[in-house]
């Protein structure tokens, strides 16, 4: 029994250090453009078709294809700033839902046009190392560590680079950023095509463990929003804790009862910490 | 711009007039429903005229709640509570069909006074509700689909029922549920036209502005929670009414977030009336089938693809709109 908690747990970890990654495009695009987008799951659904047929129609490591399914989705997230999120920028919330909501069944739709609502899997095995009593999968560890390394390069490059200080000070005061000689617009185009980017990341990793079907994205897209809102809206920090609190409750339930109970048990903590702290766990006021 | 702004022009003015001549158009609607019985057309008209009915009620029920100002995005929900509750308390209670829709309606009560509470009792508004009822279907899908003994997991559940009974109203015929949701249909609107004028008003000034609505006197925990129960409570009778229709559901179906996008965007076009409501549905429910039914085979997803498209047009028309004035 404690063997199987202790698996479960660092199953847990592995698990949560890719939800990070799944959660910190959307927290990026939602801080800076300060847009509820929905429809980040339906972009990660794309990531994980990209990394798929890549893999499948050239016969090579889906690690090698990751910066593929990136640059597309970075082309995505271009041209769906230009035709979707730009009209409702300074709508309301409710009416950016809405319009997410609706982009992100429009790429469900294309999904299932283009390949069909066939569920399709990666065969990507290998020998779990031991260590010390407890399996770990080589897979999830390498998805980790690649996860870690981009959530990780992001946090620097917003912190430490000329641009990313832009796009924090766009973040926090648009108007006043522009008064100061940044670009908005310009931005506004990075820091979208970043985000839809590193959703075709989290995709492309997804895939490696996790089979994809065209409504995959409400699933991935839920969960990015539960730690999302679990973190904070747009902040880092609070990615990286929502993700662990989730991928950890995820493994742990699912291995002791099953997975459809899990992601039950992952929605209603979700209701729970909106209706109690709907500012999430890293406080009032959610920044980069 | 110019073409833009005359499009938008001539559309508004369109509203404009339906707006004025409501009570003209539902006669005239109602007249052409009736009409169609005497040409004797095929089956696939009344299906799907029926279909729309359905969903118009629905986006009714579903503005009735949006108007004092939370929108929900899971409405499905308590369209799949009514419609699994129907199925339990006929193949697993043996009740006949009328105690069923008790349940049905008692369950989606319950179930509504649960999401009330979590959420208005906390304030919980805006986006943060919509997510949590997006939420909220999403953990029954889970649910329904997890606990595959009682209900039969993702593959659904039949109707035990075969044999036409009143009892268990089932037909082998599709014009008695043609009867049926045209007259529930006139009740509904009647109901909520005359007996709910004065709710509906104070929900409104709830939806302007909750400050001013408590500052009146208003208890505003109590009428959201009603009008929660309210259109919680229609849309689970259109759950009974669909089980009994289709005598099977999947919990992709019953919980699914494209059948509350469908009931949205049929609210959101319809507007706040039940006779808008009735011509977004006459057009949007014979779109989605068509699709489905010409271009399903080859282009699976057609559908979702066109219905997504159409949602997007019309939110971004709205606000363009509203932020005009």
């Amino acid at each position: 029994m404690d063997s199987i908690f202790l698996q479960a747990l660092v199953n847990g970890i592995l698990l949560g250090g890719l939800y990070v990654l799944l959660a910190i495009g959307l927290n990026l695009v939602t801080g800076v453009l300060k847009i509820i987008n929905f429809a980040h799951g339906d972009l990660v659904m794309l990531g994980m078709y990209i990394v798929f047929w890549l893999t499948v129609i050239f016969n090579i490591n889906p690690l090698i294809v990751l910066p593929a399914a990136f640059a597309v989705l970075a082309v995505i997230g271009a041209l769906t700033y230009l035709a979707v999120f730009s009209p409702v920028l300074r709508s309301t919330d409710l009416e950016q839902l809405l319009v997410t909501v609706a982009f992100g069944l429009f790429l469900q739709g294309l999904a299932q046009i283009l390949w069909k609502s066939d569920y399709r899997m990666l065969k990507f095995r290998s020998k779990p190392i031991v260590l010390g009593g407890i399996f770990v999968s080589q897979v999830m560890l390498i998805v980790f560590v690649i996860s870690l390394v981009a959530s990780i390069s992001l946090y620097l490059f917003l912190m430490k680079t000329q641009t990313g200080i832009r796009i924090r000070a766009v973040a926090q005061d648009p108007v006043m950023a522009s008064l100061v000689g940044i670009s908005t617009r310009k931005i506004y185009y990075l820091v979208n095509m970043i985000g839809f980017g590193l959703a075709g990341l989290a995709g492309g990793l997804l895939v490696t463990m996790f089979p994809t079907y065209p409504s995959a994205g409400l699933l991935y897209g839920l969960i990015a929003w539960i730690i999302m809102v679990i973190g904070g809206l747009g902040s880092i920090i609070g990615a990286f804790i929502g993700g662990m609190i989730i991928g950890m409750t995820e493994v742990i339930v699912a291995t002791l009862w099953n997975i459809e109970l899990a992601r039950a048990i992952a929605f209603a903590i979700f209701i729970a910490v909106i209706a109690l702290k709907p500012t999430g766990i890293m406080g009032e006021r959610a920044r980069v | 711009m110019s073409t833009f702004a005359r499009l938008n022009e001539s559309i508004e003015t369109i509203i404009d007039k339906v707006k004025s001549n409501l009570e003209t158009i539902l006669i005239v609607l109602t007249i052409i429903l009736f009409i169609l019985l005497i040409f004797r057309l095929t089956a696939y008209v009344y299906h799907i005229v029926t279909l729309s009915l359905m969903f118009a009620i629905m986006a009714v029920a579903w503005n009735i709640l949006a108007t004092a100002g939370p929108v929900s995005l899971g409405h499905a929900a308590f369209f799949g509570l009514g419609a699994y509750f129907t199925y339990f308390a006929m193949a697993k209670w043996g009740l006949s069909s009328y105690p069923a829709l008790a349940v049905a309606v008692l369950v989606s009560i319950a179930a509504s006074l649960l999401l009330g509470y979590i959420t208005f009792r906390f304030g919980v508004t805006g986006i943060y509700f919509a997510l949590v009822t997006i939420a909220f279907a999403e953990v029954l899908r889970e649910l329904f689909i997890s606990f595959r003994e009682i209900t039969g997991g993702s593959l659904g559940v039949f109707l035990p029922v075969t044999e036409t009974s009143p009892l268990y109203f089932i037909y082998d015929s599709k014009m008695p549920y043609y009867y049926f949701i045209i007259v529930a249909y006139l009740i509904f609107y009647a109901v909520v036209k005359y007996k709910l004028r004065r709710f509906m008003r104070i929900l409104g000034v709830i939806g302007n502005d909750e400050l001013t609505a408590t500052s009146m006197g208003i208890n505003i925990m109590k009428y959201k929670t009603l009008a929660l129960a309210l259109s919680s409570s229609v849309t689970s009778i259109m759950g009974w009414f669909y089980i009994h229709y289709f005598r099977y559901i999947t919990p992709n179906v019953a919980f699914g977030l494209l059948t509350s996008t469908e009931i949205v965007t049929i609210g959101l076009v319809g507007g706040l009336n039940i006779v808008g409501a009735l011509i977004a549905a006459l057009l949007l429910i014979p779109l989605g089938e068509e699709l489905r039914a010409l271009w399903g085979a080859k282009y699976a997803g057609l559908n979702l693809l066109i219905y997504g498209i159409i949602l997007m047009v019309v939110v971004i028309f709205r606000s363009l709109r509203a932020r005009r004035r």
